[in-house]
């Protein structure tokens, strides 16, 4: 409690110095491309993968990101160091269909339409698909979604069994609808 | 750690720029940004505030003012097909409509008056960064901007003046539409919505050539029928119609640098009682440039240009155009590590020219106008808790002499989750032509611009309180006071017949209360509603001749009361409902209403919506402003395609 208490008020306090509005509309990222980012590091942590995911004990878990570098410089500079056991975590900008970059254990849906729809095809194994509703991408295992200011995520189950992935009790209880 | 604050904002949009240039809090709060996001909890993530869809930070809705962010999602799940229904969204707006592609909308009051030649002039609005009010007469003709909804990213609506950043015009409020980049909206989409006499349909197509740039590029055609049946009873002929295309392009030449191109074209006919219809045509061309640099300074550069045209000689009118060259400059930088310093100015040049008729022209009838400013705004974090801003802004304006527009804001969090604020600022109306040049015929009486007219003047006090009790109720109130000078006014003055002309001899006080909460019942079921008050008093000033009466300024209703509440149902239905209660406008024919706007949704699969909206459910037709046509009853059949 105390910690979540500690980052309202520093959220807070950003927003004090949130500034006036200037006459600009704004062009790029921010906070909420932060804690998609972060959605991602984190979501990663309550799955487990099956063994054939992997090339071998030591080969790294690669969350990948679909048409948001935003996202991905985030997630990059979370993921440098961080390492699951003897996994180190990489990030990974998927530019198009056509990038050859290997497998995916996490793919984060940044934008809809028809690349989106086939990289979903593409991965089509034990993959963390997460689909951003406010982005116009759906068919995820997990859905980003809006609430008034906050972002959360829904559980598509069924999802997660065809895809033989393993999901912690945790998430599913934090999770703000698990769906079958 | 201090520079890593902002990496993980990037920060493109200006607003953000100041989030990150601005706080010191930025630097206490994020300092070890990308440390702390690793550390928090998934329970954590779900309570940071960020924007609903877009890219912007929260932090922006919750800068020390009375802002209303309508988000991309209450847009697309609302019944509204055009911008200033998107506009009733925002409770901290009064919205009137007259008649198809007619409305008047303010914030704080001061809804006009067409008798006495009085129209909504006290508003800044503002599609990504463009003004749209027209400079003739510092209102908005509302038929011309327009923006696919499901392009906007968020309208943030800040009712009270903003004119020490935003400049003059920002008296009562500013309204700034903010689109998707087209990166957001990459592929083919289509919004198709039509009723027995009304049709909004948009569709747009956009790519991603290479990871560095996109475009997008949109048609749209609005097209709405006449109502019949004026408040005086007879039948009126007044059809509208806007068909516009649009293209966006944005680059992102390196890590540092975002540039976008927006153009437009459009042109339409609004139609007026008995008589042919007013054409319109206009275009638009804007650049952006922005840079952040290693230590997070970002430094913009705008630059646009816009015409609009309106012609109704064949109803024996006139016609006019004005040409606007605006460039921009902004700098945010750190001054220390408890301060912000904001800076920049701008240049606009509008080139007008008005063909007028024997009983309604300009004299002259055109000419360049030039206006000119300069501002700088530093922010200081006095501890954790309080922050103290303070900005001023010069101002050029064309007729008059430079105003200066101070402004004080003073913010402070005892507790997490709450947040109260201080503000006293300072904003004018600077002279238009309309002020200066008119000149109108009616028998033997005349109006004419008043040479000398002055800027009108507002002094506003606000206070106010953010609150978030918990995690599924927000809630904000602002209480104000704003004390306006040099207001105008028609006077009688010595010549032959009845010779009319404009002084500066209105004052007085407006007081009252914007306020707006959101609940999320369950996970399925929000509510929102918002409330605002209003008192005004104006009276005038010695040797005024008083003729028409305070009312000239506006009849505006004591209260407003907002009520909406968002559902998705099984089966991914939809069900969006906002009812809203108008007090009376006092002395006049309009009546307090209440009203109810719904809207089902069904997605049939992942690319096709269908829905079906109705607007102003809840009586055949009402009457919102004096004058002006009774308000029907419409439903609407819609799908919304994406592939």
């Amino acid at each position: 409690m105390m910690q979540r208490r500690a980052l309202f008020r520093r959220v807070v306090i950003a927003a004090l110095t949130g500034g006036m509005l200037v006459p600009f509309g704004a062009v790029a990222a921010t906070r909420e491309a932060q804690v998609k980012a972060a959605y991602i590091y984190k979501l990663a942590s309550f799955v487990r993968w099956p063994p054939e995911a992997y090339g071998s004990p030591i080969s790294p878990t690669r969350l990948c990101v679909f048409g948001r570098k935003d996202v991905f410089a985030t997630l990059g500079d979370l993921a440098r160091g961080t390492r699951e056991g003897a996994r180190p975590v990489e990030a990974v900008s998927l530019g198009s269909t056509q990038d050859n970059v290997g497998t995916c254990h996490a793919l984060f849906l940044g934008e809809g339409g028809a690349v989106a729809r086939e990289l979903l095809r593409k991965f089509n194994g034990p993959v963390l698909t997460i689909s951003d509703r406010s982005a116009g991408s759906s068919g995820g295992l997990v859905e980003l979604v809006t609430r008034g200011d906050a972002v959360r995520f829904v559980i598509h189950r069924g999802e997660a069994e065809r895809r033989r992935l393993a999901l912690s009790s945790k998430l599913l209880a934090v999770a703000e609808a698990v769906e079958p | 750690m201090r520079s890593s604050n902002c990496t993980w904002a990037q920060a493109s949009s200006l607003v953000l720029a100041m989030f990150c240039a601005l706080g010191t809090v930025t630097s206490s709060a994020f300092a070890q940004s990308v440390d702390d996001l690793r550390e928090m909890s998934i329970e954590d993530l779900s309570t940071i505030g960020v924007t609903s869809v877009s890219k912007t930070d929260e932090p922006l809705s919750e800068a020390p003012a009375a802002i209303y962010v309508i988000s991309h999602e209450d847009i697309v799940r609302s019944t509204a097909a055009s911008l200033p229904e998107i506009l009733r969204l925002a409770p901290n707006l009064q919205v009137y409509q007259q008649a198809p592609g007619k409305w008047v909308v303010t914030a704080r009051g001061m809804n006009g008056n067409t008798a006495a030649q009085s129209f909504p002039n006290k508003l800044l609005v503002l599609v990504d960064g463009r003004t749209v009010y027209t400079p003739l007469f510092s209102g908005v003709y509302w038929d011309l901007p327009d923006v696919l909804p499901s392009d906007i990213d968020r309208v943030e609506v800040i009712s009270g003046p903003g004119a020490t950043l935003w400049g003059a015009n920002a008296v009562n409020g500013v309204i700034n539409v903010i689109t998707r980049t087209s990166a957001q909206t990459l592929g083919l989409a289509a919004d198709l919505r039509s009723g027995t006499s009304r049709r909004a349909l948009g569709l747009r197509y956009g790519a991603r050539p290479s990871d560095s740039l996109t475009w997008r590029a949109g048609v749209r055609l609005l097209d709405e029928e006449a109502w019949f049946g004026s408040a005086s009873g007879a039948s009126v002929d007044d059809p509208y119609r806007r068909l516009g295309a649009n293209f966006r392009l944005d680059w992102t030449p390196s890590s540092r640098d975002t540039v976008s191109l927006a153009a437009e074209l459009f042109g339409g006919r609004l139609g007026q009682p008995t008589v042919p219809a007013e054409k319109t045509r206009g275009r638009s061309l804007a650049l952006r440039w922005q840079r952040t640099d290693a230590d997070h300074d970002i430094l913009q550069v705008q630059a646009f240009y816009d015409r609009i045209e309106r012609d109704s000689r064949s109803s024996g009118g006139g016609r006019f155009f004005t040409d606007n060259w605006d460039i921009d400059l902004q700098h945010s930088l750190h001054l220390s590590a408890r301060n912000r310093l904001v800076w920049g100015g701008g240049v606009r040049l509008t080139h007008y020219r008005i063909d007028g008729t024997p009983n309604f022209f300009f004299a002259p009838p055109g000419r360049d106008l030039l206006l000119a400013n300069g501002f700088v705004q530093d922010t200081w974090s006095v501890t954790d808790r309080l922050d103290l801003r303070a900005g001023i802004k010069l101002e050029k304006d064309p007729y008059v002499p430079a105003s200066l527009l101070p402004e004080v804001r003073v913010s402070w969090t005892p507790m997490a989750g709450s947040l109260i604020w201080a503000a006293v600022s300072r904003a004018v109306r600077s002279p238009t032509p309309f002020d200066r040049d008119v000149e109108e015929r009616a028998g033997i009486a005349s109006l004419s611009g008043n040479r000398l007219f002055r800027t009108e003047k507002l002094t506003a006090y606000e206070l106010g309180l953010r609150m978030q009790p918990a995690r599924e109720i927000s809630f904000s109130a602002t209480g104000f006071v704003h004390r306006y000078n040099d207001l105008r006014t028609v006077e009688v003055v010595p010549g032959p017949g009845f010779s009319l002309s404009w002084g500066n001899n209105l004052k007085g006080r407006s007081y009252g209360l914007d306020a707006w909460f959101d609940w999320r019942v369950a996970h399925w079921w929000t509510i929102g509603g918002g409330a605002s008050l209003l008192f005004s008093r104006f009276t005038f000033k010695p040797g005024a001749s008083a003729i028409i009466g305070a009312a000239q300024l506006g009849t505006d209703p004591k209260h407003q009361f907002r009520l909406s509440s968002s559902m998705n149902l099984p089966g991914g239905i939809e069900l969006d409902l906002a009812g809203r209660a108008v007090a009376a406008l006092p002395g006049t024919a309009v009546g307090g209403y209440r009203e109810l706007d719904a809207r089902v949704a069904w997605p049939m699969s992942a690319s096709a919506t269908i829905s079906i909206s109705g607007t102003n459910l809840l009586h055949d037709r009402h009457l919102e402003y004096p004058g002006s046509d009774f308000v029907p009853r419409r439903v609407l059949a819609g799908i919304q395609l994406a592939l």
